[in-house]
């Protein structure tokens, strides 16, 4: 007995310093586990795309159930019917959203010049282990690197962090170790965006003098040759501002251009733009649609003139 | 341990890790939702003797490690979920009904993910809003206190399965 709790002890100890040990190997090197890695990625990749191809119609019929809890139950029949109708209508809603999507991808690309490979999300980090993270469905093969912006049509969604052969990890802007250097749209005022783990983004404008407010805009400032961030893409937009007298900058919350809860069609910038596009993709404000006004001039009619009669003399 | 066990408990943990990141992640549940790796991995704890219940957690989070997507250092979640299961060790005693069984894998849920966010602050990874971290692990303890039935009934019919196997052999 006693030679069996000594060797699970043994057992257990080992267990926890070959962990601190990998731990430790892992950060002091970058490439010292990448060959592992990408295996396991290159097996494993495959399935999480084969589970969410067979499970996304599941997960978006349980998504709509909750919304069927709050309608009237009382013609229960008819409900039932008119929801699965629904549900079979909103899965080819869902296929014509994904092309929308990519339309909308393509557009910004296009506009902003970034050379681009379009993939899928087909993994995401669970929320218990405290990150925002998600797998992608393209790789080295495709022609994405380490440290390469990821877009939608709307703005940045992150960078890529590992990258396997068909399979990649992309470290979402929500996520509390991400940090991108921001420029205020229509200036050159800069700034360091960085997330904070819910659904929202902090700001930290170095010019603490800069003017700032609710609806401003924030574009990537980007990197030394695109890489990890190209310049121009809509990173968030001012929801409130902390001005503290006597601070050396000011801080505001920015909420993400991207939703980051629910993405799917994603692409990854592997070619930087020849020029910087500035604030080609910064939505425009939209502009009252001028109605036409017609200035009529009203005139009182000139007073008709009542002939005086003139007296006749008498003879 | 048996082959048969082994291969089961591979079969378990491994699918509930590829459903919980393709399938259940992308479910906008109110309060983040349940972990399905963690219900397997903690119903099965319960189920096996301690050694092989360390064993299986630290083969878990090496998973959880290698696997995409990929965030933090080789061995991180292997550390964390091993401390968990010898911090689980000394409480699987009192799971002596069902209710209690359910508490204990819920309440350890919950703290895999307190335990997740102080060895990913000690390894100086990230600083996490207080309010977003208490939302999950409340939010991760109270629906896997839900799941934990079914999932626990699910491994208990795989625990007899396996025994059942081994001693008509």
């Amino acid at each position: 007995m006693a030679r069996s709790y000594r060797r699970s002890r043994l057992i257990v100890g080992t267990l926890l310093v070959g962990s601190l040990a990998l731990i430790t190997l892992d950060l002091r090197s970058d490439s010292s586990f990448d060959g592992l890695r990408n295996l396991v990625t290159s097996v494993v990749s495959p399935l999480e795309g084969g589970v969410q191809d067979v499970a996304s119609p599941i997960s978006d019929f349980v998504g709509r159930v909750g919304s069927m809890w709050s309608s009237d139950e009382r013609i229960k029949s008819l409900q039932t019917e008119n929801e699965r109708l629904r549900i079979r209508l909103s899965e080819r809603e869902d296929q014509a959203g994904r092309g929308l999507q990519f339309d909308s991808l393509m557009e910004s690309a296009g506009i902003a010049g970034y050379r681009v490979v379009a993939a899928q999300v087909i993994a995401t980090e669970s929320a218990s282990r405290l990150a925002h993270v998600v797998t992608i469905d393209v790789g080295r093969a495709d022609g994405v690197r380490d440290d390469m912006s990821v877009m939608t049509g709307d703005g940045l969604v992150g960078r890529v962090t590992h990258v396997g052969k068909h399979a990649s990890s992309v470290l979402l802007l929500t996520d509390a170790a991400f940090r991108v250097g921001v420029r205020l749209a229509g200036s050159d005022i800069l700034g360091i965006a960085s997330g904070r783990g819910g659904s929202l983004l902090d700001l930290q404008l170095l010019d603490p003098q800069a003017t700032l407010k609710v609806g401003d805009i924030l574009v990537a400032r980007g990197s030394y040759a695109g890489r990890p961030f190209v310049p121009g893409l809509p990173v968030g937009r001012v929801i409130s501002v902390v001005s503290t007298p006597g601070a050396l900058t000011k801080t505001a919350t920015l909420r993400p251009m991207v939703t980051t809860g629910r993405l799917d069609i994603v692409a990854v910038i592997v070619g930087a733009p020849a020029r910087d596009p500035r604030d080609a993709l910064v939505p425009r404000a939209p502009t009252p649609t001028p109605i036409p006004t017609v200035t009529v001039y009203s005139t009182e009619p000139a007073p008709t003139q009542t002939p005086v009669p003139t007296p006749t003399p008498s003879r | 341990m048996s082959a048969r066990r082994i291969g089961a408990i591979t079969f378990f943990i491994v699918m509930a890790y590829l459903i919980q990141v393709s399938a259940v992640e992308p479910i906008d549940f109110l309060l983040y939702g349940p972990d399905l790796l963690l219900l397997v991995l903690f119903a099965w704890i319960l189920q096996l003797p301690r050694l092989d219940g360390v064993m299986v957690a630290f083969g878990t989070g090496l998973l959880v490690d290698l696997a995409p997507p990929v965030d933090g250092p080789l061995g991180k979640w292997a550390l964390i979920y091993t401390l968990a299961a010898l911090a689980l060790a000394p409480v699987v005693r009192n799971a002596d009904t069902p209710l209690i069984t359910v508490g204990i894998i819920a309440a350890a849920s919950a703290g895999t993910v307190a335990l997740g966010y102080l060895v990913s602050s000690i390894l100086g990874e990230r600083s996490w809003d207080s309010r977003v971290l208490l939302a999950t692990v409340i939010g991760v303890g109270v629906w896997n206190f839900i799941f934990a039935p079914a999932v626990l009934m699910l491994v208990r019919r795989a625990v007899r399965g396996t025994i059942a196997i081994e001693v008509l052999r």
